[in-house]
């Protein structure tokens, strides 16, 4: 009883590893400390986009303007490092505009009533249109002064022999697991999902938490957006396309509900890593990318028929 | 200089469509009071407690709780103030553990924002604490000590009733709105609520109850106000209700019985 319980409360978890005794079987290059590590760097930039959009989904949300806000804030971040601005300048700005457009999207959500899903769609479209104008459709390089070197070391750098991006994708998992178990704002999260007009009416300002949680996904979004351009050291107009639909997919492997109010933060690490080992395996045994998608989509289906059957028989 | 007036109600009207759900009516509410407003199924009892509680907005009338006037301002606004409800269906975060439940409507005193819950984390950690015993304090009120870590939605209906309104009390509130607290519940829990109630106005906070269980509205309560089709149709102390002939014909009927 007390064994399928655990099983119930970790299908994702046990899906990863038993992921992983398949991959390691198939191919023995797979565990090696090189190739973890790999897994670890790729994994980190969907693992912080969908780090904020988990905020966004445990209140019942969706945020499909992430990929946009990416290639923006990289653009952006782009042309200020080839400016020579200063690092922390050029890094705050950067996170201040993912966290704007964020909080632009959770206004309309909140003070017009539009479905996130429209809202975000709206997002997407014209700050991706935003992205071309800016860059005219080319790309931007980060440049030749002093301060590029520094900015590349964000996206490709290492520290103890452990990539950079994978150390800021760990602190911002632990920043955000505090901020949902041990905050008022974490509480308010779960319960606007749950029940939002039980919330507003315990006092909870449900406008101003909706905003924040798109905020919060923004400002995520335009920190993998730093991430993904310093590591190529130039910003693609076409940067993040179809980021979002791997981050919600990590989100529902780690079993959260698009209904909102249930659901971790350490389940969508998991997933991450899922979708993470996943692409790896099939690119170490040679599988075409078109082969990769399909796969994909079958893996994420299988957990999230998984996911349902655990629920219904509880 | 008290007021003697909470919540002063007046000449409140509310139509959906062409049906008038509550129409001029004004009555005023006593700090300290077990308040009760029964009248028939219809009678607008719902509405108005949605109106109070900045859920419908009036068509017309004032509603000034403390001299302030509430009307047209939000929800969370209004608990703010200190007005908060259970409602007559039970609405639970059925996800959430049951001191969780509560915790959500224990920040109104507490004042940290994110940003600073993202840079003072010590600030954070007092807050949560405090916010954890005042939870603890309103769970222990409504007898509820020994189910704290359970999932909300695994326990029985008489033990979520209860839940709710230690949620509302959580928020600290001066007037507590209950819609309905006894329905669905046995004997000895219908006994349990009239005890919790009593326990609720006896720490200070003025309860404005809507109930169909005429023992314990006789019972529980200091005023009681009569509504039919959205007016008043009587209002007085339990003994004056229970002998008010036009209430006795309208309403009460049969259930007389119950008068002490």
């Amino acid at each position: 009883m007390k064994i399928k319980e655990f099983a119930l409360e970790n299908i994702p978890l046990i899906g990863l590893v038993i992921l992983m005794i398949l991959v390691s079987l198939a191919s023995p290059s797979f565990l090696s400390v090189d190739n973890f590590l790999n897994i670890l760097r790729q994994t980190s930039i969907n693992a912080i986009i969908a780090m904020g959009m988990t905020f966004v989904i445990l209140t019942a949300g969706i945020d499909l303007s992430v990929g946009s806000i990416l290639a923006f804030a990289g653009a952006v971040c782009a042309s200020m490092i080839g400016a020579d601005t200063p690092l922390l300048v050029a890094l705050f700005t950067t996170l201040a505009i993912g966290a704007a457009l964020g909080a632009a999207s959770g206004s309309i959500v909140s003070f017009f009533g539009v479905q996130p899903f429209i809202a975000t769609l709206v997002g997407m479209t014209m700050i991706r249109g935003a992205v071309l104008v800016y860059t005219d459709g080319r790309p931007i390089s980060t440049g030749d002064f002093e301060v590029a070197n520094a900015f590349y070391e964000l996206g490709g750098g290492y520290v103890a022999g452990i990539p950079i991006p994978v150390i800021i994708a760990g602190v911002v998992f632990l920043v955000c697991w505090y901020v949902l178990n041990h905050t008022r704002m974490g509480r308010h999260v779960y319960a606007i999902g749950g029940n939002e007009q039980v919330a507003k009416l315990a006092g909870v300002n449900v406008s101003a938490v909706k905003i924040t949680v798109f905020a919060i996904s923004g400002a995520l979004a335009a920190l993998a957006g730093i991430i993904l351009t310093a590591r190529l050291e130039s910003a693609q107009p076409t940067a993040g396309l179809a980021y979002e639909l791997d981050a919600i997919a990590a989100v529902v492997l780690g079993g959260t509900s698009l209904m909102g109010g249930r659901g971790r933060i350490t389940g969508t690490l998991i997933g991450a890593l899922i979708i993470g080992v996943l692409n790896n395996a099939l690119n170490i045994m040679d599988v075409s990318s078109y082969f990769q998608m399909i796969a994909k989509g079958g893996v994420i289906l299988l957990a999230v028929v998984l996911d349902r059957r655990g629920k219904t028989t509880e | 200089m008290t007021t003697m007036k909470l919540l002063e109600v007046e000449e409140l009207t509310k139509s959906f469509g062409g049906v008038t759900a509550i129409a001029g009516l004004s009555f005023d509410v006593p700090p300290g009071n077990v308040y009760s407003v029964i009248g028939p199924n219809g009678a607008g009892k719902t509405t108005l407690f949605n109106m109070l509680s900045g859920i419908y907005q009036p068509d017309e009338g004032a509603i000034r709780f403390q001299s302030n006037d509430i009307v047209g301002i939000q929800p969370h606004q209004v608990a703010a103030l200190g007005v908060s409800r259970t409602f007559q269906n039970l609405q639970m975060f059925f996800n959430m553990s049951v001191l969780d439940n509560v915790m959500v409507g224990c920040h109104l005193r507490t004042r940290t924002g994110l940003l600073s819950a993202a840079l003072r984390l010590p600030g954070v950690k007092r807050e949560e604490r405090e916010s954890r015993e005042w939870a603890r304090q309103a769970l222990a009120m409504c007898s509820l000590d020994r189910y704290i870590g359970h999932e909300a939605g695994s326990l029985p209906y008489g033990v979520l009733k209860r839940l709710e309104i230690a949620r509302a009390l959580a928020v600290q509130p001066k007037l507590l709105l209950m819609d309905e607290p006894a329905a669905g519940l046995n004997d000895t829990e219908t006994m349990e609520m009239q005890a919790l109630i009593r326990r609720i106005c006896e720490a200070g906070i003025t309860v404005l109850l809507v109930e169909h269980n005429m023992g314990l509205v006789m019972q529980v309560s200091d005023r009681i106000l009569v509504l039919d089709y959205g007016s008043r149709l009587a209002e007085g102390t339990p003994t004056e209700i229970q002998k008010d002939r036009k209430v006795v014909e309208a309403y009460l009927g049969g259930e007389v019985k119950y008068a002490m």
